[in-house]
């Protein structure tokens, strides 16, 4: 691992060269104050717009001033502009108002540009912040302040299912890229004054807002202010994604396992918020962030909650037995095969060798053959454009399947393991921690084939002390487990019903530990006395 | 949500370490041989009696509060002389974690990876324990949180499954005492005190950093009481199976026992996967006695102890396998050899020569802190 230091060190040393100083780009750039002067305000607003073919200005009267409004039409509503801004603006009434002073033009706001959202400012690169961000500047001759009025209504992709997180039965809104949107998911869900939103500006050149949202009285303070103050430490060009900011503000990036989870369900984020967590929604991202996380998360999905707590508990059991094939089934088969025959029943290991008797090579070559052709067509099945979908399916199918057997390339129980953990890694909810079990596959894999059962014990210790000492924003990240806490294992393996589930989670440390303190089983209590039906 | 600077680990997870340390190796290579068909008494009666050790060590511990026994030492014998003491520990508790390592390289070797070299699998599982070791204390306490259930869970089922396999004789287990009292007493001392109860003198070096301190002494006695009788259990489990003849002459009593586990022509070979429960008790057995020599070479040099990890790991690895040059040799020097001029010295001798040193240290200290 020392190669790694040596490139993160050099990494180091490179922002400390002054001499390859970055140039940052003009938008973040300090411009110089408005000012009084009409004519020099807009020849800065030009200049700093120059070439930019969405930008607009125009001349206008502002009463009985001379006046200049700008706007980029790209991330404006043209209707809602001329609407809410033009027409007030045309009005005859307005001619005659004189703005002389701060005070005039604030009601002259008031009154003609009431119900828009604004923003006084006294600095120009203030001003163009919001123009770039879908507001209207408007500038008076011979008034120190811009005004900034919000008019920006772009297209988004419209509320659809999620495509990650599907349910048979539950809500079927996800959310999408718009953050608006994506606010407005939440707070249809917990209306309640408690629910707090925080937006701040990430990313040098790209200027993405991110929104954290949390439930003031619930979260515990410390959290929450690591949760700020790490997305404010974080120093880089661009976010485009929630993924950029996860990477930004995890804990500890040398992992495999992701230490915040994301989701796509706005029930989840509501369901996680109401527990004392805290959800980032970043501004053009469908995938909202979860923090802080703990491994057990990655096993639950909404849907458990929606049926009966039998089914729910069932299957999440299933999800903790499918992550174990994922992540040892392959190896076992080969440390089973090339050194523990004995534990093979005798029946099954006649067949099993009498399958691989034609088969060239060893078990373990056999199956990276079958486990890298896997992951190559999955690869594929992602990228490629949605219409050839079907083909490949066949294809891989075919060659997956038939094919490769029949060309004595790999024996037919070894296509059988592979299916097995093939269905198995897509059975966690979160994709993100899929890819954990694919990669740890192949170490497992490895060591199998070196060291058999011994070597696959010896990775699974690793992994879990690996996991032990891993933590997502101060908390442990196999908390109820490992710290073990009793009264938080209502929730973990099994799903408990909701009347016996009446506290939120200990390892979160919230402010308000109990939920819902009165619920009751639905069954009446039976009176000690006897009698009375 | 600051991290703690000094490490801690629950009473639970004490616990666990406590009773996953016992197992440790002493359900590989079976205890109380000698005793024959008593042999489960004779694990009773010693871990009974091996109450009052224990408890005299967290009574040495309470003196001087939050100190290991190491920080004892210094403040008790000065400097100078507590250093010799201390590197004698350490030698004490690396040639135990040495010795437990080769109990765990043979089972491997002799059961489950035949063409292997043993230094393979010293030095895997040496680095095992030093990534353990160097994640810290808190780490290998949730850890074995993980494990636990499994160890305990599985104990539980090789005597089921023998039940059910019709393996389990209980006329193996007749007559009880048939002479007398003597043969028991006879393998309580030396060998049952000091291998496995005694051992818990490295627990000195952690019952400190327990987490509530005040009940970590009597954490540590239930949790000795309780696997002494579930290592009483084993074997029972053991001589029903096998008979007190076989079970004195197998390596690894617990896995042939085991062995015998036959249900439906589909449980087989139950053994290998037995493995990995004593893998975990070993496991916590050696990274113990690594710690508390580690912790002395902290005090001794001065330095973090994670400076040392890896080079002493390796020894550790190279030291399991000189220390005898087979199976048999390494045996018959931990029957004969081992507990009297080894074990009784370390787990005895010193604790008790300090004893009346650390009374008059305490009493001093406290007759100081009124001053004040």
């Amino acid at each position: 691992m020392g190669w790694i230091k040596k490139i993160l060190l050099s990494q180091k040393s490179y922002n400390q060269d002054k001499s390859l100083k970055h140039e940052q780009l003009s938008l973040g750039k300090e411009a110089p104050p408005l000012s009084k002067d009409l004519k020099e305000n807009q020849s800065n607003i030009e200049k700093a717009f120059e070439n930019a073919k969405d930008f607009k200005i125009e001349n206008i009267h502002v009463g009985n001033r001379e006046g200049m409004i700008c706007y980029l039409n790209s991330m404006t509503d043209t209707s809602l502009l001329a609407e809410k801004i033009m027409v007030p603006l045309s009005n005859s009434s307005q001619q005659d108002r004189s703005i002389t002073n701060l005070e005039e033009f604030e009601s002259y706001r008031k009154e003609f540009f009431s119900g828009v959202g604004y923003h006084f400012h006294d600095k120009l690169h203030g001003l163009i912040d919001d123009v770039l961000a879908g507001y209207a500047g408007v500038i008076v001759d011979g008034q120190p302040k811009g005004l900034s009025l919000h008019v920006g209504n772009i297209e988004y992709r419209p509320i659809e299912e999620p495509s990650t997180q599907t349910v048979i039965r539950g809500p079927k809104e996800g959310f999408t890229e718009s953050m608006d949107t994506n606010i407005s998911l939440i707070r249809r869900r917990i209306q309640n004054t408690s629910l707090k939103f925080e937006t701040m500006t990430v990313g040098k050149d790209t200027r993405t807002s991110v929104t954290i949202a949390y439930i003031d009285g619930v979260i515990n303070e410390g959290i929450l202010d690591e949760v700020k103050k790490r997305i404010k430490k974080i120093r880089t060009h661009a976010i485009f994604d929630s993924g950029n900011v996860e990477e930004y503000i995890s804990d500890k990036n040398m992992t495999v396992f992701p230490l915040i989870y994301n989701t796509e369900r706005p029930d989840s984020a509501a369901a996680n918020l109401l527990e004392g967590k805290a959800v980032i929604i970043v501004n053009g991202s469908p995938f909202v962030l979860i923090a802080p996380t703990v491994f057990s998360d990655f096993f639950e999905a909404t849907e458990d909650y929606y049926q009966s707590f039998f089914i729910g508990s069932f299957i999440r059991l299933i999800r903790y037995a499918s992550f174990l094939i994922a992540l040892t089934l392959p190896s076992l088969y080969v440390a089973l095969t090339a050194f523990h025959h004995a534990l093979i029943p005798t029946d099954l290991l006649f067949s099993l060798q009498a399958q691989r008797e034609g088969v060239p090579f060893p078990a373990v070559i056999e199956l990276l053959i079958m486990e890298v052709t896997f992951e190559i067509l999955r690869e594929a099945g992602i990228r490629m454009p949605r219409a050839i979908g079907q083909t490949i399916s066949i294809v891989g199918a075919l060659v997956i399947g038939q094919a490769a057997v029949e060309a004595g390339l790999v024996s037919n129980a070894l296509v059988i393991v592979i299916a097995l953990t093939a269905l198995a890694t897509f059975v966690s909810p979160i994709a993100s921690f899929t890819a954990a079990a694919r990669l740890l596959r192949f170490i497992f894999i490895f060591m199998a084939a070196v060291f058999g059962l011994y070597g696959i014990l010896l990775c699974l210790f690793f992994m879990v002390a690996h996991l032990v000492s891993l933590r997502s924003f101060g908390v442990p990240y196999l908390a109820p487990i490992a710290p073990f806490i009793a009264e938080d294992q209502e929730d973990v393996f099994l799903r408990f019903p909701f009347f016996s589930n009446k506290r939120r989670p200990h390892y979160l440390k919230t402010e308000s530990p109990l939920k819902n303190p009165e619920s009751e089983s639905p069954t009446p209590p039976r009176s000690k006395k006897g009698g009375g039906s | 949500m600051q991290r703690e600077l000094v490490e801690k680990i629950s009473l639970t997870q004490l616990f666990i370490l406590v009773s996953a340390f016992l197992f440790g190796s002493a359900i590989v290579v079976g205890i109380g041989g000698e005793a024959k068909q008593d042999s489960w008494i004779a694990v009773i009666v010693a871990c009974l009696l091996s109450i009052i050790p224990v408890w005299f060590y967290t009574f040495l511990l309470s003196r001087i509060p939050e100190k290991n026994l190491f920080e004892i030492m210094e403040i008790v014998l000065g400097k100078v002389i507590s250093k010799v003491f201390i590197l004698l520990y350490i030698l004490y508790f690396f040639y135990v974690s040495a010795r437990v390592l080769r109990d765990f390289g043979e089972l491997i070797v002799g059961d489950m990876l035949v063409n292997t070299p043993i230094e393979v699998i010293s030095i895997t599982f040496m680095l095992f324990v030093a990534y353990i070791l160097y994640l810290g204390l808190e780490v290998l306490g949730r850890f074995s949180e993980i494990y636990a259930p499994y160890l305990m869970g599985s104990i539980f089922a090789i005597g089921i499954l023998l039940l059910f396999s019709r393996e389990l004789h209980v006329k193996n287990v007749m007559p009880i005492l048939p002479e007398g009292i003597g043969p028991v007493i006879g393998t309580v001392f030396p060998e049952l005190i000091t291998f496995p109860f005694g051992e818990l003198v490295a627990f000195m070096m952690i019952l400190p950093y327990a987490s509530k301190v005040r009940y970590a002494g009597k954490t540590t006695i239930f949790a000795l009481i309780v696997s002494g009788l579930i290592l009483a259990y084993s074997s029972f489990v053991q001589i029903a199976t096998l008979g007190p003849e076989a079970k004195l002459r197998s390596k690894f009593p617990l896995l042939t026992a085991t062995g015998e586990i036959s249900l439906w022509d589909f449980i087989e070979r139950v053994d290998l996967i037995i493995i990995f429960v004593v893998m975990f008790g070993i496991l916590v057995k050696v990274s113990i006695f690594f710690y508390g020599g580690l912790k002395g070479l902290e005090l001794v040099f001065n330095r973090p102890y994670r400076a040392f990890i890896y080079p002493m790991a390796m020894i550790i690895a190279f030291m399991s396998i000189i220390i005898s040059k087979n199976f048999a040799e390494h045996i018959s020097e931990g029957i004969s050899m081992v507990p009297w001029i080894i074990h009784f010295p370390f787990q005895f001798g010193i604790p008790l020569l300090l004893f009346p040193f650390v009374l008059w240290k305490a009493k001093v200290l406290k007759s100081e802190g009124k001053k004040r």
